[in-house]
């Protein structure tokens, strides 16, 4: 705690001194009367400023909480000596909004009471906070001293994007080995009936289908398709964004790769990230909880950093991107470098499908008529892009905010389907 | 000479206006200054040896004094009941205090000594004392 003299302090001893000396250089005992007062504040104030020896200490009830969720702040705060008045001023990240409660905030503390203050903040936006940062002044019954105490930012809050409801996911077109929820395009040993065939030497007895067997004349048995997991790849662009506000395309594509994410990861499948941007990132794909707990930690992490080199998808590991996976690209499609890496993974035999986090809401159309012929020329340049991606069977879907991601995947769900009929 | 007397008020309470405006501790001290000033003029002009007056006059510069440095104060919203009744209940008894001290030196002035080189250079050194233990204190303290 530092202590530190108030003006008051040196205004009053040199009024008292100046009166003293007036009173002594006009012979006139009664300016004493008018200088006593301001020195007797002073000696009074001299004598009793002691260090309250002040103690906080912050709490947060939680550490991990949703995007839009309220978590409780409390200070407590407890002193050996009373303090008459004492300024609390806790500093917030700009994320977090104060629900309930003051700030800042001046009260009174008596000794040796301890006291808590409760802030109700809302974490309004998804991120990694440090709080804890209050800045503490009280002072002395009579005003001429301050006691200033700081207090270090050590609580971490971490801040999750909110999540969309989804109904279905989308299916990737191919399956890996291991036992999952989704029906492999493959036969073997599974629930969904597949076809009939003819026995074969080592089919199991269980597997004929009898009535076959019976119009045929010989043995018939039941193929079935087996259930296997799968690789999803979630390739989050940061290289730009669109922003309005407190809301950018980023929130967008953090909350749509945790919603598929915990998707996923609920079905059993692996999931993997590549944060594709001036800074490079990847997850490798796991499954399980600890996995999606990796990935929203990394999500909490995306920045969009600027950075002019040229970056294609050669720099991103081989593992981290395994054969047959499903490539979800959540992107607002700004930037030429992330377009060219989404064209050269489909042309790596990659199944891709892009989510893209729509800038368009965040763009002004302009005033000028040749403003808005350019805004225009520029949805045309766009809706360009997305038609050379699906050409190449990749599904595109816009998604804005106050729109379901729902209705996206569903669009982009049915985009494949009929992709991958068309190709037999 | 009024005008005089009224000219000097007239800027003290505009310098102590300005200091409220600005938030300048520097002007509310020039404006108690000018204060004790026009009353140390009006104890010259006039036959006012002993003024019955002065301890209320040195309470009322040291209340104008807390008022104002008061108003220094950051706002941090609104204050606590507790807080306001505390401060009201210091300003009162350090007012009172001030005055009682005033009162004392009052009748200490009014006690019939004849003057003279001692008398004063015992004063000069009790003033002189009572700035230096002011002086240690302070040291003391930071």
């Amino acid at each position: 705690m530092r202590r530190s003299a108030a003006p008051k302090l040196g205004a009053y001893a040199g009024l008292a001194g100046l009166g003293l000396l007036a009173a002594l250089v006009l012979g006139r005992p009664l300016l004493v009367a008018l200088a006593a007062p301001f020195a007797l504040v002073v000696a009074v104030g001299l004598i009793f400023a002691d260090d309250p020896e002040l103690h906080a200490v912050v709490r947060i009830d939680r550490e991990r909480v949703l995007e839009g969720d309220v978590v409780e702040l409390a200070l407590e705060l407890s002193a050996e000596r009373g303090l008459p008045r004492l300024d609390v001023l806790i500093r917030l990240p700009e994320g977090l909004v104060v629900e309930q409660g003051k700030n800042p905030v001046s009260i009174r503390l008596e000794p040796r009471a301890p006291r808590t203050l409760t802030l109700r903040l809302r974490a309004r936006r998804w991120g990694g906070y440090v709080v804890g940062d209050v800045l503490l002044r009280g002072q002395d019954s009579l005003g001429l001293f301050r006691f200033d105490l700081a207090l270090p930012r050590d609580r971490q809050l971490r801040v999750f994007p909110r999540e969309e409801q989804l109904r279905h996911l989308l299916r990737p077109q191919d399956t890996q080995p291991y036992a999952g929820d989704e029906v492999a395009r493959r036969r073997g040993d599974g629930i969904e009936f597949a076809d009939i065939r003819p026995f074969a030497f080592g089919d199991q007895v269980t597997r004929v289908n009898w009535r076959a067997t019976a119009r045929r004349g010989e043995l018939w048995v039941n193929d079935r398709h087996p259930e296997r997991n799968t690789d999803i790849v979630l390739f989050l662009d940061s290289f730009a964004e669109a922003r309005r506000g407190d809301t950018s395309t980023l929130d967008l594509a953090l909350r749509a790769a945790a919603t598929l994410a915990r998707g996923y990861i609920a079905k059993r499948d692996r999931v993997g990230l590549i944060g594709f941007g001036g800074s490079l990132r990847w997850l490798q794909p796991g499954t399980g909880e600890a996995q999606l707990y990796r990935i929203c930690e990394a999500l909490l992490d995306t920045r969009i950093l600027l950075h002019y080199a040229w970056r294609d998808i050669a720099v991103v590991p081989a593992r981290v991107l395994p054969p047959q996976a499903l490539v979800i690209a959540l992107s607002p499609l700004l930037d030429e470098r992330s377009v060219h890496a989404l064209h050269d993974l489909r042309a790596r035999g990659y199944d891709l499908a892009v989510v893209e986090a729509s800038p368009v809401p965040y763009m002004d159309p302009g005033r000028t008529p040749a403003e808005r012929l350019a805004f225009r020329l520029w949805l045309l340049r766009r809706n360009a892009l997305r038609e050379r991606l699906r050409q190449s069977g990749v599904a595109v879907v816009e998604w804005q905010e106050g729109k379901p991601l729902a209705v996206g995947l569903e669009e982009a769900g049915a985009f494949r389907r009929h992709a991958f009929a068309g190709r037999g | 000479m009024p005008w005089l007397h009224a000219g000097i008020a007239i800027l003290a309470f505009l310098t102590l206006g300005a200091g409220l405006v600005l938030r300048r501790s520097t002007l509310f001290v020039w404006a108690l200054v000018l204060l004790g000033a026009e009353y140390a003029l009006w104890l010259e002009l006039g036959t006012h040896a002993l003024d019955q007056r002065a301890p209320i006059v040195g309470g009322g510069l040291l209340l104008t004094a807390e008022l104002a440095f008061d108003s220094l104060e950051p706002e941090v919203g609104r204050l606590e009941a507790t807080t306001v009744l505390s401060r009201a209940i210091t300003l009162v008894g350090v007012t009172l205090a001030a005055i009682g001290v005033g009162a004392v030196v009052l009748a200490a002035a009014s006690i019939p000594l004849t003057g003279g080189v001692a008398l004063t250079a015992v004063g000069a050194a009790a003033a002189v004392l009572v700035l230096a233990v002011m002086a240690r204190l302070a040291a003391e303290r930071r």
